[in-house]
């Protein structure tokens, strides 16, 4: 640089931008407690079923947690040959709070064993506990089903937020979230409660596509009522979805 | 164009002002990955890389806007100038790859087109606070590609420095996009007042220095409009040696030069990107740009040989010590007898 | 610069410094701050 000035400006904006750096790094939100096991492939075996078109749940007796594919897919044809058997597969375990999914290693599914479940009843019976978390009891606790309650959250895509991408929610996330959840990701309800603690609630519903209704409320806070269907998911008729006042 | 021109394509200023950019560029990427491990260790590092470069990329256009409104209020600003294109396509450059890894982390690997996705997944247009914001970050990508695209001279030359300059004026769209792209996406989720605040700060440094360079600017284009006879500009005193001084006649700026007992004008507006011929100096008979250093022979307003640019040239006179420029422009490169100090 | 060009730069600018904060202010006023809290909601006890 030709001149002490220059030099000094070119010094300031070298220090300044680093300093900035810091300063927004600081300033942003914390990130949640959400963990992609990236890289890591495990085993898994269980018996696949099926409550969804678009929704693949492993049974592990218990718990039972959803599996989904790479990518923004929620399941493909070919995994759908062994629902209703005990498969054995590989997969990348996905867990944030107590709760979690496997995304599993496509055409990694093996069948030793012919059918051992007959398929469970009509979609829209989903059953108590159906869901249950890792610490849960072995034992399914009753629940009051088809009690009516309002919850306040945002719609969320289920693999994202419990940690394939931090943070998987929120505005910047909500393109994301519509990809996902069209590609069959489940939708869930993150609800926090009184003391500010967060959990998803898968959203279940039946006869209504809920991807397409889900695509215009995603990443905003809304309103929902409907009842819980089980510990960790809720049936809700998107139609009483509202932005809150 | 000028022997001068072509010396300085790459000379140690020019390399040192890349290198400038480059060590700019690193520090801050590194300042906010490494950090950000530390302080954010559940942040995932698409996220950490994304945040870098979109915070990066504004700052640099911070930067480069600001620069043009510097060197117009101080003229110690200009050698910041010289090489402000590589300055912009390095801006292009970290915004793009900020671009491609938001398109392939929030629109890749699903069941529609990534470019199909950034279009149709949020269509809440008639909301502000849930208005797709990527949109503006698209366009203003767009904008910046095409400028730089196009900062190379082929382009300048071809498209001619008017419509050139013109298509490069969109860069201040493309602010008023990113804006909009941050203000409506991240300041939605991320609420500290600090960012906010850094955001807002920039944003009235910009436009601060860009009015008050457009005010000062304008009062020098507050002139009578010229009748048929030479004008007066000012005294022979008021131009330093080897310098010139800026006067406005009718819709244009001359540029007038004393060179030892020599008195001549020429446009004020360089043939190359339309940088002010005044506010350079003579050096080696020529008048140099300030901005990319092209030169132009002070009684003429042609470059010297082999070079063919040429801008308008204006007689002038002396009367007792003051300067008069004839306000009719001649045709660029027409040979005017300089005046004469007597 | 020339003529035209410094004219359209002065209106740009002006234009700018007005709508660019007025966006800002307005994309901070309309953002949702407000609680997602569910005062009924206990997830320690439903576990």
């Amino acid at each position: 640089m030709k001149s002490r000035f220059v030099s000094g400006i070119a010094a300031g904006l070298l220090v300044g931008g680093a300093a900035l750096a810091a300063l927004l790094v600081l300033a942003q939100q914390p990130f949640g407690n959400g963990r992609f096991e990236f890289g890591t492939v495990k085993s898994f075996a269980g018996v696949l079923e099926s409550f969804d078109e678009h929704l693949l749940l492993l049974s592990l007796n218990p718990p039972r947690r959803p599996v989904v594919y790479p990518g923004k897919h929620g399941s493909s044809e070919s995994a759908r040959e062994f629902l209703t058997h005990y498969v054995e597969f590989k997969g990348t375990l996905i867990e944030r709070d107590g709760q979690s999914m496997i995304e599993a290693v496509p055409d990694s599914f093996l069948a030793p064993t012919q059918p051992v479940t007959k398929a469970p009843g009509p979609p829209s019976l989903w059953p108590p506990q159906y869901f249950t978390d890792q610490q849960s009891s072995p034992t399914p606790r009753p629940v009051a089903v088809r009690e009516s309650v309002s919850l306040i959250g945002e719609v969320v895509d289920s693999k994202c937020y419990l940690g394939v991408m931090n943070p998987g929610s929120g505005k910047v996330h909500r393109d994301c979230a519509a990809r996902c959840i069209s590609g069959g990701i489940p939708p869930a309800f993150l609800v926090k409660d009184r003391a500010g603690r967060s959990r998803i609630l898968y959203l279940v519903n039946d006869p209504f596509d809920l991807r397409e209704a889900v695509l215009e409320f995603v990443g905003e806070p809304i309103r929902i009522t409907g009842h819980f269907a089980g510990s960790q998911s809720f049936w809700s008729d998107p139609r009483t979805w509202k932005h809150p006042e | 164009m000028s022997v001068h021109y072509q010396a300085v394509s790459w000379n140690p200023a020019k390399r040192t002002y890349d290198l400038v950019i480059a060590a700019g560029i690193a520090a801050y990427l590194l300042m906010f990955i490494l950090l950000g491990i530390i302080v954010h260790p559940n942040a995932t590092a698409e996220t950490l890389i994304i945040r870098a470069l979109g915070t990066l990329a504004l700052l640099l256009i911070h930067v480069i806007l600001s620069i043009g409104p510097l060197c117009r209020l101080d003229s110690r600003f200009l050698p910041l100038l010289y090489n402000r294109r590589h300055l912009g396509v390095a801006m292009f450059l970290v915004a793009a790859v900020h671009g491609v890894f938001s398109l392939i982390q929030f629109h890749g690997f699903g069941d529609v087109n990534p470019l199909v996705s950034l279009l149709t997944s949020n269509t809440r247009f008639s909301s502000l606070a849930d208005f797709p914001f990527q949109l503006p970050g698209f366009l203003a990508l767009i904008i910046l590609f095409l400028m730089a695209a196009t900062s190379h001279d082929f382009w300048l030359n071809t498209l001619t420095p008017r419509i050139w300059k013109s298509l490069h004026m969109m860069v201040y769209l493309a602010y008023a996009l990113l804006i909009a792209h941050v203000s409506l996406g991240a300041l939605q989720s991320e609420t500290s007042p600090v960012l906010a605040g850094v955001l807002a700060a920039g944003l009235v440094s910009v436009t601060s220095l860009h009015v008050a360079a457009a005010v000062r600017e304008r009062k020098l284009d507050v002139l009578p409009l010229p009748g048929a006879d030479f004008m007066e500009v000012c005294d022979i005193a008021a131009i330093p040696e080897n310098r010139a001084k800026v006067v406005t006649i009718g819709l244009e700026r001359v540029a007038v030069f004393r060179y030892g007992d020599k008195i001549s004008a020429i446009s004020n507006v360089c043939a190359h990107q339309n940088g002010p011929l005044g506010e350079g100096k003579i050096i080696d008979g020529c008048v140099t740009c300030p901005w990319h250093g092209y030169q132009y022979l002070p009684e003429s307003g042609a470059s010297p040989p082999p070079f063919t640019e040429k801008v308008p040239s204006y007689r002038t006179r002396i009367v007792d010590g003051k300067v008069f420029v004839d306000p009719c422009a001649l045709a660029p490169g027409t040979p005017v007898e300089p005046a004469r100090i007597v | 610069m020339t003529r035209p060009l410094r004219r359209a730069h002065f209106w740009v600018w002006i234009a700018l410094a007005i709508a660019l904060p007025a966006l800002l202010l307005a994309s901070l006023a309309v953002r949702r701050t407000g609680s997602l809290l569910n005062p009924g909601m206990d997830w320690k006890k439903s576990k």
